[in-house]
């Protein structure tokens, strides 16, 4: 068998933001991007297509009340999704930027008539499958980035009146109250 | 004090890649070279986080692009190539693309 055969299929699993049902509907796909050994093979007419190469496939399709307006996004490995039997890739957490905070009127009024900046940094756990406001009052959030992919303890986020503001996460034991003594 | 001159700098492509307008994000794989890029050639009558929403002119659909960075082509000006990618089971309603992020399989 050929080397390229006996390398594992690469799996590159992509987090998109967009809006498929209407303006206010923002959310977060997961989407799939197949790479087998002979993809890495590239000639001058670019990638082979391959049985299952060069494709991308939806996996799912994450929906949440915090995602008011959704603009940036950024994956992180801290508290990844539990493996199932079919699929042993996890869906990665993630950092994502809302442009605004509210809907309808206090959008309206409050954020883009008296300019009150409101909107937020919201991290997902994509193992209890639940959002959290974690970043508040921020002027129209667009791009977000971290520094430390393995854990996203440090996230950087862009808004429109030109500041760049750092995050940083700070864990928090529930679980173990007895006091450590040294 | 050294000044450099970034006209020198520029990456070699920068000016010949032929793709899509209004790609809001790009996202590489450093092991395989690949670039995943989120582009939308609708985001002008149609930018949800700004509320932008001109219903005559939204006539398409955002996308996913993928630009494989190993492959230039040595003619007379260096060329890069794209290639549009669309998820064969998507749903059929049109969708805005904006930003995206990526992980691999361990």
């Amino acid at each position: 068998m050929s080397p390229e055969l006996d390398a594992p299929e690469r799996v590159i699993r992509l987090l998109a933001v967009s809006y498929p049902e209407n303006i206010t509907e923002g959310v977060v796909e997961v989407i799939d991007y197949y790479l087998p050994p002979a993809s890495f093979l590239t000639n001058i007419f670019g990638i082979k297509n391959t049985e299952r190469g060069g494709e991308l496939l939806h996996v799912a399709t994450i929906k949440s009340q915090y995602f008011t307006a959704p603009d940036g996004i950024v994956a992180v490995k801290d508290q990844p999704s539990v493996l199932s039997e079919v699929d042993n890739h996890a869906i990665p957490s993630f950092y994502l930027t809302n442009t605004y905070r509210g809907k309808g009127w206090s959008r309206k009024i409050i954020e883009k008539g008296i300019a009150i900046s409101k909107a937020d940094l919201v991290f997902y756990n994509a193992r209890a499958e639940g959002a959290l406001r974690v970043g508040f009052g921020l002027d129209r959030p667009g791009p977000i980035t971290t520094d430390d992919f393995d854990i996203g303890s440090r996230v950087y986020v862009a808004t429109q009146d030109g500041l760049v503001h750092l995050f940083e996460q700070y864990y928090i034991d529930s679980v173990s109250i007895t006091p450590y003594i040294i | 004090m050294t000044f450099v001159d970034v006209s020198q700098v520029v990456p070699p492509c920068s000016e010949l890649i032929a793709g899509p307008p209004f790609c809001n994000d790009i996202v590489i794989d450093k092991e395989s070279g690949l670039a995943f890029l989120a582009c939308d050639p609708f985001k002008p009558s149609f930018y949800p986080p700004f509320e932008l929403y001109n219903a005559s002119r939204v006539y398409g659909d955002g996308g996913i692009w993928l630009f494989d960075t190993n492959v230039f082509v040595l003619t007379a000006v260096t060329y890069c190539r794209i290639l549009a990618l669309h998820p064969s089971n998507y749903p059929s309603e049109k969708r805005n693309r904006h930003h995206m992020d990526s992980t691999q399989s361990p």
